[in-house]
């Protein structure tokens, strides 16, 4: 696995909201010069795509996933980071580099029944892309996609408005509006989870017939960790903003290290009565991501919360001595010798921590 | 006397095409502290089972025919005053969308105060701010933001706010829509585990109904099947994912991945439900199942009785003995979908 080419590289990406206030708090802030607040939705995240890869982000919601998954595809412009494909830094990217990046990303969304225009057939759907990018044999390139997508036969097809379709046909015509500028990666969120069980198998089986057919590499979107270990070769779980353990599937769901990658996985239930699981009651709810707390923004659930180091120094995701996949916890002992207590009190202690929270990790 | 009997009971929805069979011929019973799930794909009928039973069906649907028996007195023929002394003091109901149950312009507090002060006239102001203080523990709720209104509270804080107000009257029956469904995973497996706590206090039985067989596997005792308007399996939660007898049930099972195995080969059941205004003559499942014969086209199936299932398959007699290893195999089913050009049609 860790042989493939890397894609694409995240470095610390940030995506920050201003909180929207209301005129008269605005113009109060303005008079009073306070600081406006930001919602930090994305804040540090870090990882790499390798060609023909599945990476899942995962976490529950308003952990940042869907954001890290848009601003992959420049649907937002991030606040901080960066992301680099193909040798080129998005952030210092000409106009012909942006939108050859753009042809390169595509994705598909949650709800095919608002994803697509109900007011344009199957066929203007999915050739609207090849339009805008000017590209040619549009009849050919739609009707390929569309039997891609296993709607066949495709002029069938063709003349039809989104309402005439089901559910998982629509999201079949956003997956053939996807592929259609043959892009090199897909950010699919929750592409199943509006469609009924019986069909998702289906939907699911497509995503897979990308990476291995053409090479494709998606990153998968999904709070639901059953589906994840289903589809994806590495898996990040993200917590307010930011990962807080990155590897590959099989290690993070059998053998989490992080203790809110396990409160998730022993949360999930499991489709068979005889099977008992563990069940960890976790204290509270998500923190806020307005007022981020300093330290590990997990801490004031932590089971395993030990101490001042979790309340003063920021974690930084990274490799650990005792297992494969990276973790962003004080527990455990750091690969690459950084150590988080030399970080604690006298005056250097908040800016070191912001430093340490951009090391990079390494997996 | 089971708590609740349901028997032979036909709801349908008035629409331009003549009447559709939501719920056609369902029987089963409940008894009391059961936990029954009911769990099937959307528009199989799960839900407006449900709303018949506690009697909030949308205005065009009607029990066609039927019963069902609250014990013993029977539900669909009530008067609607009487039907409102049942509801919420002996039926509650824990609906998926919790900010449409609840009523915008009051405080949590006052909603279920008034629950309380309708069905137990003379209940006084300090004896049922103690029940809401209790419930609200109960659910892990702190009892100082009873006051607060519906928009203050979280996704997960108003579904709990909802199973406080849904087991404030201590009901001996709950009807529990995809209560679970709209929440983060670590939130449901708290909430699920909250209510189960709460029904051992209280003793109630529950209905589950919901799409997802996990949570249904670790709540409940019995399960019930249902395929377009039809039960199609029913019985304990260990037989129908142990050894079903239906293929639908079969198919289902295999459709949901599970987080604790690493490669599984899901599987995908090709085409749609049928049409409920003209249903199919035969077996509801017959266009979709890959064992289907011109008697499961022609014939509606009878139920047949293996190890505490009900199973409505005319071969679910041969399942044991040669037709399961070929029905619990993904590629018999894409197979199907090949063949009858579902796969693309659903």
């Amino acid at each position: 696995m860790s042989g493939r080419d890397v894609l694409l590289e995240v470095e610390n990406l940030e995506k920050h909201f201003k909180v929207n206030q209301g005129w008269i708090a605005s113009i109060l802030e303005s008079i009073g010069g306070g600081e406006p607040e930001y919602v930090h939705a994305v804040d540090g995240v870090s990882f790499e795509l390798r060609e023909g890869e599945t990476l899942g982000l995962a976490g529950e919601s308003g952990c940042g996933k869907t954001t890290t998954g848009m601003s992959l595809v420049k649907l937002h412009e991030p606040t901080g980071g960066d992301i680099v494909y193909d040798d080129t830094r998005l952030s210092e990217a000409t106009d012909a580099e942006v939108t050859r990046f753009r042809q390169n990303a595509q994705m598909i969304f949650q709800d095919p029944f608002e994803s697509l225009n109900p007011r344009m057939t199957v066929y203007d759907t999915v050739a609207e892309p090849l339009r805008i990018h000017d590209v040619r044999n549009e009849t050919a390139r739609v009707e390929r996609a569309l039997e891609f997508a296993e709607l066949q036969p495709a002029e069938h097809y063709f003349d039809q408005y989104p309402h005439e379709l089901s559910g998982g046909q629509r999201q079949r015509v956003a997956i053939a509006r996807a592929l259609v500028l043959d892009p090199d990666f897909i950010v699919a969120d929750e592409p199943v989870s509006m469609l009924d069980v019986s069909l998702r198998a289906g939907v699911l089986s497509l995503l897979d017939r990308m990476t291995d057919e053409f090479g494709l590499s998606v990153v998968y979107i999904s709070h639901d960790l059953s589906l994840l270990r289903h589809m994806c070769d590495r898996l990040a779980i993200m917590y307010m903003g930011k990962i807080v353990e990155k590897g590959p599937t099989d290690q993070v769901i059998e053998d989490p290290q992080h203790p809110y990658t396990r409160a998730l996985i022993d949360a999930v239930p499991v489709p068979d009565p005889d099977v008992g699981r563990e069940r960890v009651e976790l204290r509270g709810e998500v923190g806020d991501v307005i007022d981020v707390p300093s330290g590990c923004r997990f801490k004031d659930r932590c089971p395993s919360y030990i101490g001042d180091v979790c309340d003063q120094v920021v974690p930084p995701l990274e490799a650990k001595r005792e297992f494969e996949q990276a973790v962003a916890c004080h527990l455990y002992e750091s690969a690459e010798g950084y150590d988080p207590y030399a970080e604690m009190d006298g005056p250097r202690a908040s800016g070191t921590a912001d430093s340490a929270e951009s090391t990079p990790a390494d997996d | 006397m089971s708590q609740l009997e349901v028997e032979d009971l036909e709801v349908y929805y008035e629409t331009e095409d003549g009447p559709a069979q939501a719920v056609d011929g369902v029987s089963f019973t409940l008894e009391e502290g059961e936990n029954l799930g009911i769990v099937g794909e959307s528009g199989c009928g799960k839900t407006t089972l449900a709303k018949s039973i506690i009697g909030i069906l949308p205005d065009a649907g009607y029990v066609n025919d039927g019963s069902i028996r609250f014990k013993g007195e029977d539900l669909t023929t009530l008067s609607e005053p009487e039907r409102r002394r049942l509801k919420w003091e002996e039926i509650s109901m824990i609906a998926q969308s919790a900010m449409n149950s609840l009523d915008p312009v009051y405080t949590i507090r006052e909603q279920i105060v008034e629950a309380i002060e309708t069905h137990r006239p003379g209940t006084g102001r300090v004896e049922s701010t103690e029940i809401v203080t209790e419930m609200f523990e109960l659910v892990g709720l702190d009892p100082e933001r009873a006051d607060d209104y519906p928009h203050q509270f979280s996704g997960g804080m108003r579904q709990r706010a909802m199973i406080a107000m849904a087991l404030a009257l201590e009901p001996s029956l709950i009807l529990a829509d995809e209560p679970t469904t709209a929440l983060d995973v670590i939130m449901q497996d708290q909430i699920l585990k909250r209510i189960g706590t709460i029904q051992d206090e209280v003793n109630s039985s529950m209905l589950v109904i919901t799409h997802d067989v996990s949570v249904v596997a670790e709540t409940c005792d019995r399960v019930i099947v249902m395929y377009a308007g039809k039960i199609a399996e029913e019985g304990p939660v260990e037989e129908i994912f142990g050894q079903p007898y239906h293929p639908y049930t079969i198919g289902l099972k295999r459709a949901f991945p599970n987080i604790r195995e690493s490669s599984q080969d899901l599987l995908s059941i090709a085409g749609y439900p049928p049409e409920l205004v003209d249903p199919p003559k035969g077996c509801r499942f017959a266009e979709r199942c890959p064992m289907a014969t011109e008697k499961c086209r022609t014939e509606e199936p009878d139920a047949q009785y293996h190890e505490g299932l009900r199973s409505y398959c005319h071969y679910a007699d041969q399942i044991d003995a040669e037709l399961r290893p070929y029905a619990d195999d993904p590629t018999t089913w894409k197979q199907t979908a090949a063949a009858t050009d579902g796969g693309v049609e659903e």
